[in-house]
């Protein structure tokens, strides 16, 4: 026998003598000769555990979880990361270990779940810029997740990192701009701007959102105010141009875009938006003048769509007009539409352009060759012009044309700066009676109406634009001391709380019902997967049982209408069973995040994904995506923990599948061993009854399940339904386990040995 | 030597006496039993379990009696043995065993006292039940008509006394004698004869309870019993019993077809038999059958 069996020997001899001390040392010592030996180091850092040497006990397990790690073990290092974690929750390391782990495992839940104990840990010691470094990893991690993403924000806010948090801010607002969801962005804004007060560009976000949303009025207000402290800011000129727009103030909208123009001459998207507001304005001759100007340069930016669009609406309301006509002529010409150019011009009309083309002094000056020259002669072949000899010239578009578009932009007498005070057009004296109206629109009877009723960020607005001053200085926004702000974000609901605008709409199934007189099984078959999938087993269940009224032997149906209540039934036991969540988040001493979220989700959001619902009524929140290989890896965890004792976190890792087909009943029969463990019985039970409603069980399946649960009425004392149990497994496989001996004692039990009378024998009578 | 003791079994596994610790908690028995004692738990008062010869009604009524605690039901079983049954002695009967300690002769004095005695089980918090078994031999309509006065006994919202029978599917006809009765059925359930997985379970589950310790019966052979039985339990257990019994004079440790075959020819029985008995409930053949079983259990 070699000294390490020896070894081996004595200590089983000591640990079945219970005497703790010397086991340990029998371990020591074989650790000492075979420190790669996990399996002893594991044992010893347990003999340590129950002996109270924690610190010892830590020790071993790192060791043999970095062993685990190290060698592509990781669901067993997870596991004993996570013991050292209930050994010592101070232990930062283990959490951050278990993050990595995690993630490389690709149980991005749990992992975030980690990152969350360790941002908490780091907040809690200070470390602000560790704590903004995992909060970085969980974004990336989840970028999806709104209020990992949020508590970044607030984070990096609080700690002079004010561009980090804008930029993470607008992240966010782009993520539910995509979205279309305007009032959780608004939300969004209520919540931050009193900690990034003095940041323009979430006053301007703010303002882009308002606008976006229909709140045009309070947007507006809010650009104007931004514009006295920047008034050439292109960005804020141009939102201002779009919210005078939306309002159908296209006086307004011109002016500001004269303004853009002046600042940026050579930006033709200024003058597109130029151009388009003058049209919508009814200002053909100057959207005419400026189309003519500048049709050369839209050209050479490809924008010959943009240009034919222009033109068209101009020939509707023009159509007499030559330059119109001409141009739209070239237009076609180069898109290939020469059929159009019958249509628009009748034959002398058309001799008298050609003519024009050939001309080198063409109508205002603005020759066509360089119209045509100005795109590179893509199309030169298509015209049935002549090249007037002055063509092949290369196009001026700098310089003089520019100066001369200024000059005409100062003659149109234009005073930007009235429309940002007063938010009004007087540029044309015909138009007076709009200009006072305009100015009406923004007396303080606007916004009369009651504060009362105005939301917090109406209020806000009201604040930061006090009706009865059309132009404050400020922008009065709640008092941002760092110390006085309540505002601390709590991420602890971070995996149950995904970004829930990503649900997916259920189609509504009604419309691909089949027809009464030939029900399209397949297609029933399909759609009541495709509920099942969603966990809408009502939705699910109709469209089988509308198909089976119709024809009631379809097996098919039936079979999946069996499933459809299997799930059902599972889902509804795992929802009445208690949950065991993650470990519970530190409650914070400012504002829950959770609130938040919980306040942009129920705000009513018409474009918004409607959220589906569970048997229950609640809100179903969209789970984290798991595919096999997840799926896979949760069971595994769910096992190693089971195998070190953590019953807990095995039922959040059964739980976090049991739904999946592959490994339902496997799921279902564990949590019930584990629900068993922990006392839980009646919970344990229903964990039973639910797998063995699984369609597919196999025998040796259903076998087992009985088992299991006639060893539970044993532990609840329920004799009968223990021998039932026992009895079904026995049937079919009389030496399954220890059956039989199960049997015989609860017949005794139940005075049911041959030769026993039944307590029920003096109730019978005969007639 | 029997042939229990050569096959190493503790009991005889195929006897046709009623006995608890061979129920048999196939899912159509457990599914019934769950229903009826649903009905008398929510004092539906009447139930009715239907089932051919042999199928485990009277099986079923005794596991039945024997769920129902005494702390909770007032509970009995009364097994019908001839069709003479008068509705006096039903009456007295069921007041008997519900506790009545000296019925009165006289008619309305019984119902007075029966009453009373239901009455008071009320009050103990307990239910009354009565469980009648071959209930198809109560034919005539003063029975059932009886049996729907015993259904009125009741205080306002609840009834004091329930009723589940047990018996062939005659006793459909016997209940429409009365029709007001016949309405008042508030659970009924049809037991049928076993599939043939159920038939192995079932012989499987008898051999165990009698103490086996391997398999006695070729699978093959458990596919004939399943042919000539049509699934009827009482048919399975008497070829299964015969089986052994010419296995051991044979001193063959496995019940092979061959063997099942001779049995069941020598029974009378065929396949085709089986089926067609298991098939149509048609009273002749059904007391044809039940001559053959007392004669074999005789």
């Amino acid at each position: 026998m070699s000294r390490k069996d020896k070894l081996l020997a004595s200590a089983r001899k000591n640990l079945a003598k219970r005497q703790i001390p010397k086991a340990i040392k029998d371990y020591e010592r074989l650790v000492e000769l075979d420190p790669k030996d996990v399996r002893l180091r594991q044992k010893l850092a347990e003999l340590y555990f129950r002996s109270n040497r924690v610190e010892d006990a830590i020790e071993e397990y790192e060791a043999v979880a970095k062993f685990f790690a190290e060698n592509d073990f990781q669901v067993k290092a997870i596991a004993i990361y996570k013991q050292i974690q209930r050994l010592d929750p101070e232990n930062f390391q283990s959490y951050l270990k278990l993050a990595e782990l995690n993630e490389k495992q690709g149980l991005v839940g749990n992992a975030l779940s980690e990152y969350q104990n360790l941002v908490k840990f780091y907040e809690t010691h200070g470390d602000v810029s560790q704590a903004i470094t995992t909060l970085q990893k969980m974004r990336d991690l989840d970028p999806s997740n709104l209020n990992v993403r949020a508590k970044l924000v607030e984070s990096c806010a609080r700690n002079e990192r004010q561009d980090e948090a804008v930029e993470e801010f607008q992240g966010i607002c782009e993520h539910l701009q995509e979205k279309r969801a305007f009032d959780k962005i608004l939300k969004l804004y209520e919540m931050f701007l009193p900690i990034l007060p003095e940041v323009p560009a979430m006053q301007q976000g703010l303002a882009t959102v308002l606008i976006e949303k229909g709140e045009v009025d309070k947007g507006i207000r809010l650009v104007q105010d931004l514009l006295k402290k920047a008034p050439s800011d292109l960005s804020l000129l141009t939102l201002m141009s779009e919210g005078y727009a939306r309002q159908e103030d296209f006086k307004g909208a011109r002016m500001t875009c004269q303004q853009l123009i002046k600042l940026e001459p050579k930006n033709l998207e200024f003058r597109k938006r130029y151009i388009k507001v003058s049209l919508d304005d009814e200002q053909w001759e100057a959207a005419l003048l400026e189309l003519e100007e500048w049709k050369d340069a839209f050209l050479q930016e490809e924008k010959l769509q943009d240009l034919k669009g222009f033109y068209e609406t101009l020939r509707n309301q023009m159509p007499n007009d030559r330059r119109v006509l001409q141009t739209l002529d070239s237009i076609y010409a180069l898109t290939g539409e020469g059929e159009k150019l019958l249509d628009i011009m009748q034959p002398e009309e058309r001799s008298v352009a050609s003519e024009s083309f050939d001309t080198s002094a063409g109508v205002e000056d603005l020759g066509e060759e360089d119209f045509l020259d100005g795109f590179d002669g893509l199309a030169a072949d298509d015209l049935e012009t002549e090249d007037s000899g002055q063509g092949g010239e290369p196009l001026d578009l700098d310089g003089a044309d520019f100066l001369d578009l200024e000059e005409d932009l100062d003659t149109d007498d234009l005073d930007f700066e009235s429309v940002v005070e007063a938010g009004v057009d007087n540029f044309e004296s015909p138009e007076e009676e709009d200009f006072f109206d305009l100015e009406l629109e923004l007396e303080p009877e606007e916004d009369l109406s009651p504060v009362a009723d105005a939301t917090p960020l109406e209020q806000e607005l009201n604040e930061v634009n006090p009706p009865q001053e059309a132009t404050p200085e400020v922008i009065e926004l709640p008092a941002a001391e760092d110390d006085e702000v309540p505002l601390e974000l709590d991420i602890s609901d971070v995996e149950e709380l995904p970004d829930v605008i990503e649900l997916d709409l259920a189609p509504d199934y009604e419309e691909d019902e089949p027809s009464p007189a030939a029900p399209d099984i397949q297609g029933a078959l399909e759609e009541a997967s495709f509920f099942l999938e969603q966990k809408l087993f009502t939705e699910a269940e109709d469209v089988c049982q509308k198909v089976l009224e119709q024809v009631p032997d379809a097996a098919e149906i039936q079979a999946k209408l069996q499933e459809i209540r299997s799930f059902r039934a599972s889902a509804l036991a795992a929802d009445t069973a208690p949950v065991v969540e993650n470990a519970p988040a530190e409650p914070s001493d400012g504002m829950d995040f959770s609130d938040l979220v919980e306040e942009i989700e129920n705000a009513p959001e018409p474009e918004a994904e409607p959220e589906t619902e569970d048997e229950e009524g609640g809100n179903v929140r969209l789970q984290e995506k798991l595919d096999s290989t997840d799926i896979e890896s949760h069971y595994n965890l769910g096992i190693a923990y089971r195998e070190m004792g953590l019953v807990d976190d095995a039922i959040t890792e059964f739980r976090k599948i049991k739904n999946d087909p592959a490994r339902f009943v496997d799921c279902h029969t564990l949590l019930g061993q584990c629900l068993t463990e922990k006392g839980e019985r009646e919970a344990a039970e229903k964990e039973y009854r639910a797998a063995l409603e699984f369609t597919e069980l196999s025998d040796g399946q259903r076998f087992n399940l009985h088992y299991e649960m006639g060893l539970l009425y044993e532990q609840m004392d329920r004799a009968m339904d223990a021998l039932d149990s026992f009895q079904y497994v026995a049937d079919f496989d009389p030496f399954f386990r220890d059956v039989k001996d199960k049997i015989t004692r609860l017949r005794q039990q139940l005075g049911m040995e041959a030769g026993s009378v039944s307590n029920s024998k003096d109730r019978v009578s005969y007639l | 030597m029997s042939y229990a003791s050569f096959y190493g079994l503790e009991q005889q596994p195929f006897s046709n006496a009623p006995d608890p610790r061979f129920y048999f908690n196939s899912d159509q028995h457990s599914q019934a039993l769950l229903r009826l004692v649903y009905a008398v738990d929510s004092n539906k008062g009447l139930a009715v379990l239907l089932g051919g010869i042999g199928t485990g009604k009277t099986t079923l009524a005794r596991r039945m009696l024997d769920s129902l605690p005494e702390e909770k039901y007032e509970s009995s079983l009364l097994v019908v043995v001839h069709s003479g049954v008068t509705p006096e002695w039903i009456i007295t009967r069921i007041a008997l065993q519900l506790g009545v300690t000296e019925p009165a002769t006289d008619r309305v004095a019984l119902l007075k006292q029966l009453y009373e005695r239901l009455l008071a089980i009320e009050e103990s918090g307990r239910k009354a039940v009565v469980l009648i078994d071959e209930a198809q031999m109560m034919r005539s309509q003063e029975l059932m008509e009886e049996f729907r006065g015993l259904l009125n006994l009741e205080i306002p919202g609840k009834k004091l006394l329930n009723l589940v029978f047990f018996g062939m599917p005659e006793l459909e006809q016997n209940l429409k004698l009365d029709e007001p009765l016949e309405q008042r059925v508030a659970v009924k359930f049809n037991l049928h004869s076993l599939t043939l997985k159920t038939t192995e379970s079932y012989i499987k589950h008898r051999l165990q309870v009698a103490g086996a310790k391997r398999e006695l019966f070729e699978p093959d052979a458990i596919e004939a019993i399943y042919r000539f039985a049509g699934g009827i339990p009482r048919l399975i257990n008497t070829i299964c019993d015969n089986s052994l019994f010419e296995s051991y004079v044979r001193r063959i440790k496995i019940v092979n077809a061959d063997i099942v075959t001779a049995v069941a020819t020598d029974l009378g029985l065929t396949p085709s038999d089986a089926k067609s008995k298991q098939a149509t409930v048609d009273e002749s053949d059904l007391d044809a059958i039940d001559q053959m079983l007392d004669q074999l259990e005789g």
